[in-house]
């Protein structure tokens, strides 16, 4: 594997790189591909690559260090192609605390692994490098296939807040899930860097 | 209650009074003491204070969907906190309260208790919100009674999410249901 990939994770099937701005191309056509409805709090909505190339751009050059995104890729993928993205967000470094979300882009790639791989990959790093205490994640109450996901990761639910999104005509709630740094230790031996 | 707003520190509304203290918009002047009033840990100087006072604060006629008020004393005007009320759709408000650094840690409770005393009935009714949320530490006793007593129960607990230096406590967001919108919120899958 080229060492221009700039991978920051490898597991045994995807690593995970910084974003680039090309990786908008992907990001835009997602909303295009996507046939499920509950992942996205706002429905599906095309949106211009220009919008992403944007906020990619603008990567890093927050002052405040509270958001960190991962491109997903397949490993021996010649081509580098990001297949998803995964997230540490609101990352408050006094308390040990952030929020995780990851999303493949292509429904056709779910359900394998790959989006678990590559948040297993994120956890490591949120646990063992940046010595975080508590992550959480939420999903919405529609969306059984994440919910089960993240308690097969070792994720807890926290408890459930009411009215967080909006369907066919009702409102349903959100579901949040937290994991420790203890229960992650638990259950995984560190990952070298 | 005050009813007078000609009793009331200026920019206070007698709606946004309770029995000491009152809540206000802010005004380029609250810059040179953002320490009582900006909800960071981190110290702002006071050009920084103004420069984000000139961006946040700009949006008029209450559109905003971040709203800042800040908590002064009804006796004096002087400011011993803020709220901020984080507005999701319109519709979802979510409560960020805080209190001076340099008032003692009982006066801190009081004045927290005071902005949600006034503003959770204020923003169900007049703003019309489905749900009204507020994340405190769970060692925060007098605020959680509070907040209970308005009607607001735990829905969430995040474990240890509070570094208190030498120990951990866990994290609650307490919420409150408009009563208006029970009826259409889908809670089937609630086990």
């Amino acid at each position: 594997m080229s060492i221009n990939r700039n991978i920051r994770f490898s597991g045994p099937r995807v690593y995970l790189r910084p974003l680039v701005e090309d990786d908008a191309t992907q990001i835009a056509r997602s909303a295009i591909v996507e046939t499920e409805t509950q992942f996205n709090e706002r429905g599906r909505v095309p949106t211009s690559e220009l919008a992403y190339r944007e906020w990619i751009r603008n990567i890093g050059s927050r002052p405040d260090n509270t958001e960190v995104t991962f491109a997903i890729c397949r490993a021996g993928d010649d081509a580098d192609t990001c297949i998803g993205m995964t997230t540490l967000r609101h990352i408050d470094h006094m308390n040990g605390t952030a929020e995780t979300g990851t999303g493949l882009f292509r429904p056709a790639g779910r359900g394998q692994g790959f989006g678990t791989e590559a948040k297993n990959l994120l956890l490591s790093y949120a646990f063992e490098t940046l010595h975080l205490h508590v992550v959480t994640a939420e999903v919405f109450s529609a969306n059984t296939r994440s919910a089960a996901a993240l308690r097969k990761q070792g994720y807890r639910l926290a408890g459930r807040r009411a009215a967080q999104n909006h369907r066919a005509g009702r409102f349903l709630d959100g579901l949040l899930f937290d994991i420790t740094r203890e229960d992650w230790l638990a259950l995984h031996s560190p990952v070298s860097d | 209650m005050p009813t007078s707003a000609n009793r009331l520190p200026s920019g206070v509304a007698p709606y946004l009074a309770g029995p000491t203290l009152g809540l206000r918009a802010t005004r380029a002047e609250d810059a040179a003491h953002a320490v009582h009033w900006l909800d960071t840990p981190l110290p702002v100087t006071p050009a920084a204070a103004a420069a984000l006072l000139d961006t946040s604060e700009t949006v008029g006629w209450g559109l905003s969907a971040d709203l800042r008020l800040l908590a002064v004393r009804l006796e004096t005007g002087e400011i011993v906190g803020s709220l901020r009320l984080e507005r999701q759709e319109d519709r979802l408000g979510r409560l960020v309260t805080f209190a001076s650094p340099v008032l003692a840690p009982t006066e801190r409770d009081r004045v927290e208790t005071g902005i949600i005393r006034i503003v959770v009935p204020w923003a169900l009714d007049e703003l019309d919100l489905m749900t009204v949320e507020l994340t405190i530490a769970a060692d925060r006793d007098a605020v959680i009674a509070a907040a209970r007593a308005l009607g607001m129960h735990e829905s969430v607990r995040i474990r240890g999410a509070v570094n208190r230096g030498n120990h951990r406590v866990d994290r609650l967001m307490l919420e409150r249901i408009n009563p208006r919108y029970a009826p259409v919120i889908d809670r089937s899958d609630e086990s």
